[in-house]
C-alpha cells in the first residue's frame, strides 16, 4: 500500500498564502456544518425536549426556574427506568432453557445444571443467583422476553451500544430512542430525564434537558453562594456552544436537589452494596419523592466476561447476577405500592456466544434476554418465539434473535410515556406487539 | 497587547509574548515544520469576537499550540514557546530527549513498583493483599507526568496510545505487566514507529491477557483480542472486516501468550494451524512453530493497511483539532502516516502545519482529566516531595469521580474523545468542585505558589486589572466584556475601583475558580 492509493482532496498548502486562505475556507465550512448540526437538530430538539426552561436559557437570559413537581394536565406519575448491562449481557446464563442437550454441552463448565435453576415457564429455568427476582415472576410482575436482537446489530461493544441506544437499524439517526420517545411525551420537570452516572448515554442523545448524577444527595457546589451563582450563569449566557447548554441544567438541578435534601429520606428496602444498588436506590428515592421522573437510565458494567466467568456456585458472573437480581428485588420491594406506575427493563448490547470458549468464559454474540420487572408487567411468562440451539438454528454460533428489542421497547415507552406512533419512536419498525403490559 | 474588549494598551503579563510585526501571511519555518502562521491574528489586532465556539478564544498560535499540544499553560509556558519559536519549540517537543525532565526523574523515586520487571513485580506483590499497588502507582506517575513534565506532548502522545491500546489500570490480572508495557511499549514507541508500536503490544504481556489472547488455543480460541485489534487498535470498526475475518485474526494469534515469567511467550502447541486469511492477507500457516513469524507478518500487514492509516488519522485529528474533523485533513494524514513508514513524528508534524489544525481554536472541549491537569498546571502547583504523594493520590481520585481516571477507561475502546460524552450536570458541577477544591489549596503536599503570588505577579493596579491578568495568567487571554464584568460584579466592585490586597484576598479562591469554570478554560 502506498501512499499515492489515497484519494487526495487536494495538495497539502504550501506557502504562508495558500494556508491562510486555506485555513478560511475550511474555517468557514467547519462553521456551516455546525451551523446546520447544531440549528437545524440540537437546537429544535433542546426547545421540543426541555420546554419553556431550556427556551429561556438560549435568549439573553438564562433561568434556572423551580420546577414543578407535576406538570399541569399531565400528572402521570409513570416511569420507565431502563438498566443497560455494559459489556454484553449472557441471556443464556440468566434464563437457561432446561433439558436442553445442545446447552449442556456447548458450555460444559459454566453451564447451569437442571437442578439449580429456578422453573420460570415454556421450560425455562433462572440462574439460582437471580434467586430474589423469582417470587415477582411468581406475583407475575416479572417477565422475560428471550431470544432478542435486532437487525444488523454489531459484535462490536461500543458500535452495538450505539445501535441499540439510539434504536435504528441504519442511517445517521443522532438522537437516542428514549429522547424520541420523551419527546413526543412532552415537556416536564428537571428530573423528567434522569441519567445515574457521571454521563448521559446514547438513549438520551438529543436530550439537552437530561439531567445527570451520582445519588441526589452528591449534587453539590463547594463554597456555594448566590453570588457565585449569578457569576455562573453570566459567564455562560448567550453562548452557542454544546458545552453552555449543560451549564442551566447543572444549575437547575443544584438548586431543586438542594430542596430535595432538605426532606428526610429513608428507602423502603436494604439494599445490596455498590454503585448499582445506590443509583437504583436514588431512582427509587426520586420517583417516590414526586420529583417527575418519567425516564430513568443506569449503567451496570463488568459483563464483558471473556475469561472465567465461573461455574454456577461462584465466579464472576454468580457475582454480577447476584448483584442484578438483589439490587432488582430491593428496588421492587423500595417502591411497594408505587411499582404499580413503575417499570424496569434491562437491556445489553448483545447476548454472549452459545459455546463457551478457550478461557472459560465466552465471546461476542447476538440473541440475548431482556428482563422486564413492573406492577404492571404481564408478567409470571416468557415472551418471544425461541428458535433453539440447535446447530441449524444458530447464527454464526450465536442465539439468533428474532425477537426485535425494539418491540420490547415501545411497549413499555408507550404504557409509560404514551407516546405516538411508532415510527417517531423507532422510525422503519414494523411493530410486532408481544402485549408485555396489563392494560390500565 | 490589546485585547478584544479593551482598548487599553497595558504592558504585557508574558514579556516576549508577541509574534514579530507581520507576522500575518508570513509563515514561521522552523526545523521541520512550517506552522500555519497566517491563520491566527497578531497580539496587536482587536476585531469583535462574536460568541460561537470558534472564536471565543483568541486565535494565537503560541496560545493554540500550548492548548493543544501541551495539558495546559503553566505560568512559562506561553513565554517559553514565544521566546524558542512555536516551530523550534514544536521541534523540541517531537524530541522529547532533547528536553529536560529532571523534576519528574526526582517525583518517579515516589512510585519504586515502575522499575522492576513483571517477575519481580509477581514476587512481590503476588501474594499481597493489594496486587493493585504497581497499578496505582503507575496511575499516579501518569498524573504526576501529565502535569509537571516538560515533554508535554510527549505525554499528550502516551496518553493517545494507552487509551488506543486501552488495559484497564489498576486491575487484577495485569497487576505485575501493565506497569511494564507502559515503560516498554507504549512509551518506548509513542513518538516511533506505528509499526513497531503494534507489535510490541500484540507481544505484551499486559494486553494479551487483558483482552484473553493469552489463553487463546487454536482448538479452543478466545476472539477477542483477534477481534479489538481489528476494530480498535488497526482497520477500525468500517474496515471491511467480516466475522469470518475475526475468527481467523484471533486463530493466527493463538499461542502467543504469556510465559510464568510473565514474559511474552510463544506456545506452538496453542497454535492454529491450517490456512488463514483476513482482508486480503492470507498465509499458509501450515506449521506451528511458525506462529509467531506468521502473525508477525499479519501484524505488519494490517499496521500498513489504508483502512488503519485512515482510522488512526481520523482518530488523532479528533484528538487535536475537532470532534468532527475535515475529511480531507484525514486523508492527507493518513497518506503522509503511509508514506513515512508509519513514524509518528512526520504524521504529527503533518497535523500541525495543516491549515485545519491552524482553524481549530477553541473547537475542542476538554475531558475531566484534562480540566484538572490544566487547572493545576495554570495555578503554578509544583510537585511534592516524593515522600508524600497523597495530593496526587487525592487528585486521582477526583479524575475517577469525574469518570476519567488516568489509564482507567472500562471498555476496551478507552476514554472517548468528543465533548457529547462528557458533557452532563454532573460532569460540570464536578469540574466545578475540583476547580474550588485547587483554588483553596486542598491538595496536601502539592506546592501552591498561593493566589496572593498570583496577583503579585500580575500587579494590578485596579479591580478590573485584576480580573484581566488573573484571566490572561490562567486561560492566556482576557474575557469578553460582560465575562469580565461577571467576575467583577461577583467582586462587588468595578473596573476602576483601586486594588485594595487586603479586601480582595479572600475572595480570590472564588475568583480563580470562576475563571476555571468559565468557557475560557472549558475549551481549548
Amino acid at each position: 500500500m502506498s501512499a499515492d492509493a489515497l484519494p487526495f482532496a487536494e495538495a497539502p498548502a504550501s506557502s504562508a498564502d495558500a494556508l491562510t486562505a486555506a485555513v478560511e475556507r475550511i474555517d468557514a465550512e467547519q462553521v456551516a456544518a455546525r451551523e446546520q448540526w447544531s440549528h437545524g437538530f440540537t437546537r429544535r430538539k433542546f426547545l421540543a425536549g426541555a420546554g419553556m426552561v431550556a427556551a429561556a436559557a438560549l435568549g439573553s437570559q438564562l433561568v434556572t426556574t423551580r420546577y414543578a413537581y407535576a406538570v399541569p394536565g399531565t400528572g402521570s406519575r409513570r416511569a420507565l427506568v431502563v438498566v443497560f448491562l455494559r459489556g454484553g449481557f449472557d441471556g443464556l446464563a440468566a434464563v437457561v432453557p432446561s433439558g436442553d442437550p445442545a446447552y449442556a454441552a456447548a458450555r460444559p463448565d459454566i453451564g447451569v445444571p437442571d437442578r439449580l435453576l429456578l422453573p420460570l415457564d415454556r421450560g425455562f429455568g433462572l440462574h439460582p443467583a437471580l434467586s430474589p427476582l423469582h417470587r415477582y415472576w411468581q406475583a407475575k410482575q416479572l417477565a422475560v422476553v428471550h431470544a432478542v436482537g435486532g437487525p444488523n446489530i454489531s459484535r462490536s461493544h461500543f458500535q452495538a451500544q450505539d445501535q441499540v441506544e439510539r434504536g435504528v437499524d441504519a442511517g445517521d439517526a443522532r438522537t437516542g430512542w428514549l429522547e424520541r420517545a420523551l419527546a413526543t411525551a412532552g415537556p416536564g420537570t428537571t428530573f423528567r430525564a434522569t441519567a445515574e452516572g457521571i454521563s448521559v448515554p446514547q438513549s438520551l442523545a438529543g436530550a439537552a434537558g437530561a439531567i445527570s448524577l451520582r445519588g441526589v444527595d452528591s449534587v453539590a457546589l463547594y463554597r456555594r453562594s448566590e453570588r457565585v451563582i449569578a457569576a455562573l450563569e453570566r459567564l455562560y449566557t448567550g453562548l452557542d456552544l454544546l458545552a453552555a447548554e449543560q451549564v442551566p441544567v447543572a444549575l437547575r438541578l443544584l438548586a431543586e436537589a438542594t430542596d430535595l435534601q432538605a426532606q428526610a429520606y429513608t428507602p423502603g428496602a436494604v439494599y445490596p452494596a455498590g454503585n448499582f444498588a445506590a443509583a437504583m436506590s436514588d431512582v427509587a428515592r426520586l420517583i417516590t419523592s414526586g420529583t417527575g421522573l418519567r425516564v430513568a437510565t443506569v449503567d451496570v458494567g463488568g459483563w464483558d466476561l471473556h475469561t472465567n466467568a465461573g461455574a454456577v456456585d461462584a465466579g464472576d458472573m454468580t457475582d454480577q447476577l447476584t448483584d442484578l437480581g438483589q439490587t432488582l428485588a430491593a428496588f421492587a420491594e423500595d417502591l411497594g405500592p408505587t411499582l404499580r406506575d413503575v417499570t424496569v427493563v434491562t437491556m445489553s448490547e448483545f447476548g454472549r456466544r452459545v459455546a463457551q470458549n478457550g478461557s472459560g468464559g465466552t465471546d461476542h454474540g447476538h440473541g440475548n434476554a431482556m428482563l422486564v420487572l413492573g406492577g404492571r408487567v404481564a408478567g409470571g411468562r416468557m415472551f418471544g418465539r425461541w428458535p433453539g440451539l440447535a446447530e441449524s438454528a444458530l447464527v454464526e454460533g450465536d442465539l439468533a434473535g428474532i425477537n426485535d428489542y425494539r418491540d420490547v421497547l415501545y411497549e413499555l415507552a408507550q404504557g409509560h410515556l404514551g407516546v405516538g406512533p411508532v415510527d417517531s419512536v423507532f422510525p422503519g419498525l414494523s411493530h410486532s406487539p408481544l402485549g408485555l403490559m396489563r392494560v390500565g | 497587547m490589546r485585547t478584544a474588549d479593551s482598548d487599553v494598551a497595558v504592558p504585557p503579563a508574558h514579556p516576549t509574548h508577541r509574534l514579530a510585526a507581520g507576522a500575518l501571511a508570513v509563515g514561521v519555518v522552523g526545523a521541520g515544520t512550517a506552522l500555519a502562521v497566517g491563520a491566527f491574528r497578531t497580539r496587536d489586532s482587536a476585531e469583535p469576537l462574536p460568541p460561537t465556539t470558534r472564536t471565543l478564544l483568541t486565535a494565537d498560535l503560541p496560545l493554540h499550540l500550548a492548548r493543544r499540544a501541551t495539558y495546559g499553560l503553566t505560568p512559562t509556558l506561553l513565554a517559553d514557546i514565544v521566546a524558542t519559536g512555536p516551530s523550534e519549540w514544536l521541534e523540541q517537543q517531537l524530541d522529547p530527549g532533547r528536553v529536560d525532565d529532571s523534576v519528574i526523574d526526582g517525583l518517579l523515586a515516589a512510585y519504586p513498583l515502575l522499575t522492576h520487571d513483571a517477575a519481580q513485580l509477581q514476587r512481590l506483590l503476588g501474594d499481597a493483599a493489594d496486587r493493585r499497588l504497581a497499578g496505582e502507582q503507575l496511575v499516579e506517575a501518569t498524573l504526576a507526568r501529565q502535569i509537571w513534565s516538560k515533554r508535554q506532548l510527549f505525554e499528550v502522545m502516551v496518553d493517545f496510545w494507552s487509551n488506543h491500546f486501552n488495559v484497564t489500570t489498576p486491575l487484577g490480572p495485569t497487576y505485575a505487566t501493565k506497569p511494564v508495557e507502559d515503560a516498554t511499549v507504549i512509551r518506548r514507541h509513542a513518538l516511533g514507529r506505528f509499526e513497531d508500536l503494534l507489535l510490541a503490544d500484540a507481544q505484551s504481556p499486559a494486553m494479551l491477557i487483558h483482552l484473553g489472547n493469552a489463553d487463546s488455543r487454536g482448538d479452543d480460541p478466545n476472539e477477542n483480542y483477534g477481534r479489538e485489534l481489528l476494530e480498535l487498535h488497526t482497520v477500525g470498526v468500517d474496515g471491511g472486516y467480516t466475522e469470518d475475518d475475526v475468527r481467523d485474526s484471533a486463530l493466527t494469534l493463538t499461542g502467543w501468550s504469556v510465559g510464568q515469567d510473565g514474559k511474552f511467550a510463544f506456545d506452538p502447541a496453542g497454535h492454529y494451524v491450517g490456512r488463514v486469511q483476513v482482508l486480503s492477507w492470507s498465509a499458509p500457516n501450515d506449521r506451528a512453530e511458525d506462529g509467531q513469524a506468521v502473525g508477525a507478518d499479519y501484524l505488519r500487514y494490517l499496521a500498513r493497511h489504508e483502512q488503519t492509516a485512515l482510522h488512526l488519522s481520523r482518530k488523532l485529528a479528533v484528538r487535536f483539532v475537532s470532534d468532527e474533523p475535515p475529511a480531507a485533513l484525514v486523508k492527507r494524514l493518513a497518506a503522509t502516516f503511509l508514506a513515512h513508514d508509519t513514524q509518528v513524528v512526520p504524521w504529527l508534524r503533518e497535523l500541525f502545519s495543516s491549515p485545519e489544525f491552524a482553524a481549530a481554536t477553541g473547537q475542542k472541549v476538554r475531558r475531566p482529566l484534562e480540566d484538572i491537569v490544566a487547572s493545576v498546571r495554570a495555578l503554578g502547583i509544583g510537585p511534592p516531595k516524593a515522600s508524600d504523594t497523597s495530593g496526587i493520590a487525592a487528585l486521582v481520585g477526583r479524575a475517577g469521580g469525574l469518570g476519567q481516571a488516568p489509564l482507567g477507561a472500562a471498555p476496551p475502546t478507552g476514554y472517548p474523545d468528543v465533548a457529547a460524552a462528557w458533557l452532563s450536570s454532573s460532569s460540570v458541577l464536578g469540574r466545578w468542585n475540583v476547580h474550588r477544591l485547587l483554588t483553596a489549596g486542598g491538595f496536601t503536599g502539592l506546592v501552591y505558589p498561593g493566589l496572593r503570588a498570583l496577583t503579585r505577579t500580575a500587579e494590578p493596579r485596579t479591580n478590573g486589572e485584576l480580573v484581566d491578568r488573573i484571566a490572561e495568567l490562567l486561560t492566556g487571554q482576557r474575557f469578553r466584556a460582560e465575562h469580565r464584568a461577571a467576575l467583577l460584579e461577583f467582586l462587588v466592585t468595578t473596573e476602576d475601583a483601586e486594588y485594595d490586597e487586603a479586601a480582595l484576598l479572600g475572595q480570590l479562591p472564588d475568583l480563580t475558580a470562576l475563571v476555571f469554570d468559565s468557557p475560557y478554560h472549558l475549551l481549548r
